[in-house]
């Protein structure tokens, strides 16, 4: 699989290495939040970060550590934000933890979980739209009843 | 790189800040636009695709808002509503 960004390979790194992002950070001397950002594209690597990842890129013996699936960047990240406000919709909300793996996950598991989502947000429309109509012919027969009863 | 191509990633590039624009209510800025032409082909392939179907959700959930405002309105119309004279 080919490495895109730097995000990626500090991932792949992390990885190889055993390291959390805090770890990733502290040796790179920048915060966790940072190194998040980074992997998920959010974020620029500051030209130091950048310079001190390089080093310890170089230092890792080989075969390189190569990345699970390439980083779905800004796109990916706005996919999952939609999804989790859709599953909220559905009264099924997205734990963090969950955004966090689903911000990870290759493109293709997105799409087919987004494709899911929105079917079921159909289904729902769909539902309240019958559920709306039956309770409006409920009540202008009631109100035509009434409204006969009165005459 | 050749002229289908570069017409090719254009598009996609076109596409992509279309997308973002509607997603996120403002256009990408001309350094932005000038970093997504740079990246390769593939990549501008799989954002678009992520792109296209966040549009598809947002406006699936846009119509499932409209829907439930017209129930609303329809509603609060039935309550105030005078009763009608039978026939």
């Amino acid at each position: 699989m080919k490495i895109q960004t730097l995000g990626d390979m500090m991932k792949a790194y992390r990885g190889q290495e055993g390291l959390t992002q805090k770890q990733l950070g502290e040796l790179l001397g920048v915060k966790q939040t940072d190194i998040s950002l980074i992997e998920s594209g959010r974020k620029q690597a500051p030209p130091e970060a950048e310079a001190a990842f390089t080093a310890l890129w170089s230092a890792t013996p080989e075969p390189k550590p190569e990345p699970a699936a390439p980083s779905t960047g800004e796109a990916g990240r706005l996919l999952v934000e939609l999804m989790a406000a859709a599953r909220q919709e559905l009264g099924h909300p997205m734990s963090p933890e969950e955004a966090e793996t689903l911000s990870s996950s290759p493109a293709e598991e997105l799409l087919s979980q987004s494709v899911l989502l929105r079917e079921a947000l159909e289904v729902q429309a769909s539902r309240e739209l019958l559920a709306g109509a039956r309770e409006f012919r409920k009540k202008r027969e009631a109100a035509r009843k009434g409204a006969g009863r009165s005459c | 790189m050749n002229r289908e191509e570069t017409l090719g990633k254009q598009l996609l590039v076109n596409e992509i800040a279309q997308a973002r624009a509607y997603l996120e209510g403002r256009a990408l800025d001309e350094q932005r636009l000038t970093s997504l032409l740079k990246k390769d082909a593939s990549a501008l392939i799989q954002s678009a695709q992520l792109l296209r179907e966040a549009v598809m959700l947002r406006q699936q959930r846009e119509v499932a808002e409209h829907v439930r405002a017209s129930i609303e309105r329809d509603r609060a119309a039935l309550k105030t509503a005078k009763p009608t004279p039978a026939s």
